[in-house]
């Protein structure tokens, strides 16, 4: 090796890389490939539109229908009152009495007469 | 020349996808060689070469405008082609040298003397070696004289990557054929001049 300079070797190297084989394709094959072409469909490029299923109306209304009636069912029996907010059940108002409370009629009637400033 | 030999490979594209099947013929005339030769290499010489090669052809034809650069058909093709063989591989190996059957063992062609031919089959053995993604960069490079930029772009990698791969894929070679690196240096020289 020590006759030969890295350059030298570069270059046998690259001629020693042109040494290997060099492929032949096989006698008929292009044929025998387009033979294949001619009997393969083409993929549409068209992609086909599938609509959404649509719901039934009905279908959409069915859970509306039926929490509503349970709703009115639970607020007849009165099995969720302890659950509601004082002020939504009466209690609140029930145990107020009239203190503190106006109707609003002798505030209107004030301001009619001009009494509120 | 016919109007389809003068034509250009966009011009055969838009003919091929509109099942002109004698367009698309002209692409084959124009690039199975290239790609069945890569494809040997890669498989060592196997077999299935020939079914390898038909495949990269048959989804070109099957959508045609799957190729969105016209003028870098072939490495797309490479590209195709290159990326079946690697998955034909990984299910079934065929690197173990004792299970090629194309590449001959030297000592059959000859005797203690290295000919050309034994060079052949060495240097064949020494490339079926490497790993894939060296053997495929030294196929399109070297044995298809696709630019680096071109065999870059057809493995999908960086110009750095690609003459990493080379110069790896070189030193790879250089230690394999160490052995006989000395008798085929002197013997290339000596008939070089």
């Amino acid at each position: 090796m020590e006759k030969f300079d890295s350059n030298d070797m570069e270059k046998a190297f690259d001629k020693l890389l042109r040494r290997a084989s060099d492929p032949q394709v096989p006698d008929g094959a292009e044929d025998r490939l387009m033979g294949i072409i001619r009997s393969t469909p083409q993929h549409s490029n068209v992609v086909a539109f599938k609509p959404r299923a649509r719901l039934q109306p009905w279908l959409v209304g069915l859970p509306l229908a039926a929490s509503l009636a349970l709703g009115i069912f639970l607020g007849t029996q009165g099995t969720l009152d302890n659950l509601m907010p004082d002020a939504i059940v009466g209690e609140t108002l029930a145990d107020s009495g009239d203190d503190g409370l106006s109707s609003g009629v002798d505030e209107a009637e004030s301001y009619a007469e001009g009494d509120v400033t | 020349m016919t109007a389809l030999e003068t034509a250009s490979d966009a011009d055969l594209l838009d003919a091929s996808a509109r099942r002109d099947s004698s367009a698309f013929a002209e692409l084959v005339q124009r690039y199975y060689k290239p790609v069945y030769r890569m494809v040997w290499r890669m498989m060592n010489g196997n077999a299935e070469t020939e079914d390898i090669s038909q495949e990269a052809f048959v989804k070109l034809w099957q959508n045609p405008a799957q190729v969105r650069e016209a003028k870098a058909l072939k490495g797309w093709l490479m590209r195709v082609a290159s990326n079946l063989a690697i998955d034909r591989l990984r299910r079934k190996p065929t690197t173990d040298l004792d299970a090629i059957g194309e590449i001959q063992d030297p000592s059959q062609v000859t005797g203690a003397e290295l000919d050309a031919r034994a060079a052949t089959v060495r240097v064949d053995q020494a490339i079926a070696k490497l790993p894939e993604r060296q053997r495929l960069a030294l196929a399109l490079v070297y044995f298809e004289g696709m630019s680096n930029i071109a065999a870059a772009s057809a493995m999908e990698i960086s110009v750095d990557a690609i003459e990493s791969l080379l110069s790896r894929g070189r030193r790879a070679l250089k230690e394999s054929l160490a052995d006989d690196w000395r008798g085929l240096l002197e013997e290339l020289v000596s008939k070089t001049g």
